[in-house]
């Protein structure tokens, strides 16, 4: 209602717009009526473009897949060798510095750093373009909507690709910076414990190579604990796409969810908020699942 | 292990010596023995102290009044710059009013903000743990329940539809952060209770027929103490994060409050022709989040060798 503005609307006009939008039933049935309407799979529509909520998380979503997906990358393609470069090297100058660092990005207030990013790579050094997901010369066909992948299908091919990928590069390490602390430090931590194991002694006496010791013997039983917290830095994720999309102009749902709050569009930030809630506890199933097969002796719980 | 240590020649020592031996250091001593040696936490408590101090003295320090535009200085580099001045050291803003002086206000501002955080979050996290810990029951599965739905949200999605409900302001900000904040100090001190419930002393308390309420306040409290102060020093950090998200977000506080995250959004506009509005503001959320961060983290190896990470 706040949206007719100052002058405010006739009371005809008024209570036309309540029955239209259902204000004027009490509010359990309109609760019981949204919860029927989700169960079916029917969010509703949102007040500002009409369209139906679900229609619009699905158009956004792949961007924030991808944004995601890449952004994890970076941290596990990152992470993981540097915390176990951390734990093998113990308590030397690398070891302490990576260490520093990581409290450093753990900390790091990401609205920031992806405006800092922005500062360096694009103003500074004109390397990186500064929001959006593509150049606009390009048309890309929508297939998967990933356009690192639909970039190969279009007419410029690699050029396209070449573009989208730049595009990525910066919020990807904004988004990523976090995860990728959390990781290095859970890696190291993980890592020392394996690394004090019986197994680990019995493979040296082995005779085994350094090489199969640390990345066959030990990353192997380090997993266990990285991929919970992988899992669990899935709520960080969306957290880093609200801030991340909102920098850096992504077409993604954190975008979204944020003008939809300041647009009060209550039907979207209603069906988003539920949309991301139930990707997270599946997400969290998921985990749980991931860690039973990597650790049977959790089987039993 | 040395084993002198271990086993001290009794013969050779005087009764002093060996009184001293008997009798365990106060835990405050020993916890600020084991404290000093952590270089890190020492850092982070240096960046506190320096950070409380100007908030606690910005009316005094802060050069002008962070509102006040000066006509004609608008968007003056900082001081180190060819056409910096030292009338501004760090430089105006675009409409010409005094970084520094909105950097200090903003530090005064975040740690209060942090403390509302922590003093909320905290109370009532509290409270939630210890009655859900020690009755059990259906109360705690209401209560976990409950925690369980604020935790499948993440903490800035969760804070921006609190304050899409409450309207956007400082205020409202701080409330949301605190909700935010809540299930972790619930979870930790009924995992706490949890374990203390069944000690002989909370037995002993009951069978001199002390009140449940006086058992779970003065008894059981006491002894979750530790991993609650280190989660109260977290609980700064994460407060102050999430509220200057909000503010650059524009939900939090409004133009022309000099919240640090408010300065960010306002900046943005500006990167190119004014890069130090941008970068000023985040070194100073930086830098405090890094403290309590560093300060936590050494709380915790202090307090609780039990938890203390390899």
């Amino acid at each position: 209602m706040l949206m007719l503005g100052e002058r405010g609307a006739s009371p005809e006009v008024y209570q036309e717009m309540q029955k239209n939008l259902g204000l004027d039933r009490p509010l359990y049935e309109q609760y019981l009526s949204f919860m029927t309407n989700a169960l079916k799979g029917n969010l509703g529509n949102s007040i500002i473009s009409k369209r139906s909520v679900w229609t619009e998380f699905s158009d956004r979503f792949p961007a924030t897949l991808e944004l995601g997906m890449v952004g994890m990358a970076f941290a596990m393609l990152l992470g993981i060798p540097m915390g176990l470069l951390a734990a093998v090297k113990r308590n030397s100058g690398f070891d302490q510095g990576l260490m520093g660092l990581s409290l450093v990005g753990y900390s790091m207030p990401i609205f920031w750093w992806g405006l800092v990013l922005i500062l360096i790579f694009s103003v500074k050094l004109g390397l990186t373009p500064v929001s959006g997901r593509i150049g606009i010369m390009y048309e890309v066909d929508r297939i998967t909507g990933l356009l690192l992948i639909d970039s190969w299908f279009s007419d410029s091919g690699f050029e396209a690709f070449k573009s989208a990928f730049k595009h990525l590069i910066l919020p990807s390490i904004a988004m990523g910076t976090i995860p990728l602390a959390v990781i290095a430090r859970m890696t190291r931590s993980s890592m020392l414990e394996v690394l004090n194991e019986d197994y680990i002694r019995t493979a040296k006496a082995k005779g085994l190579s350094r090489f199969q010791i640390i990345w066959v013997h030990g990353l192997r039983n380090a997993m266990v604990p990285i991929i919970t917290v992988i899992g669990l830095l899935f709520g960080s994720i969306i957290t880093g796409a609200i801030l991340t999309e909102t920098i850096f102009s992504w077409p993604g749902i954190g975008k979204w969810m944020v003008a939809s709050i300041n647009a009060r569009d209550y039907p979207v930030i209603q069906g988003g908020v539920l949309m991301i809630a139930s990707m997270i506890v599946g997400v969290n199933m998921l985990v749980d699942i991931l860690y039973a097969w990597a650790n049977p002796r959790m089987r039993v719980h | 292990m040395n084993s002198k240590l271990l086993a001290p020649d009794l013969s050779t020592m005087n009764e002093d010596d060996i009184l001293a031996l008997e009798t365990p250091l106060h835990p405050a001593i020993e916890f600020w023995q084991a404290f000093r040696l952590n270089k890190a936490a020492m850092a982070g408590l240096v960046i506190i102290v320096l950070f409380s101090l100007v908030a606690i003295f910005a009316p005094i320090i802060s050069p002008y009044d962070p509102k006040t535009l000066f006509e004609g200085a608008l968007r003056i580099p900082p001081f180190w710059d060819s056409l910096g001045s030292s009338k501004y050291m760090l430089g105006t803003d675009d409409v010409g009013r005094d970084i520094l002086s909105r950097l200090i206000h903003g530090t005064s501002l975040s740690m209060l903000i942090g403390a509302s955080v922590v003093i909320c979050s905290v109370g009532i996290g509290t409270i939630l743990g210890l009655v859900s810990g020690y009755f059990g029951g259906k109360i705690d599965k209401i209560i976990m329940r409950f925690m369980d739905i604020l935790m499948a949200l993440p903490s800035i999605l969760l804070a921006i539809v609190v304050v899409s409900i409450l309207g956007p302001g400082l205020g409202n900000a701080i409330i949301a952060v605190s909700i935010v904040s809540i299930p972790s100090v619930t979870r930790l001190v009924r995992g706490s209770v949890l374990g203390e419930k069944r000690r002989q002393y909370v037995m002993a308390a009951k069978s001199f027929g002390m009140g449940k309420w006086k058992i779970m306040f003065r008894e059981i409290l006491p002894n979750c103490m530790a991993p609650l102060i280190v989660q109260a020093t977290l609980g700064f950090s994460d407060g102050i994060l999430n509220a200057a998200a909000l503010g650059f977000l524009g939900l939090g506080a409004q133009p022309p409050t000099p919240e640090w995250g408010t300065m960010l959004a306002d900046s943005r506009p500006f990167i190119e022709s004014a890069p130090w509005m941008v970068t000023l503001p985040g070194l100073c959320i930086l830098f405090v989040v890094l403290g309590f961060n560093l300060l936590g983290d050494g709380l915790r190896d202090a307090l609780d060798p039990k938890l203390k990470k390899s």
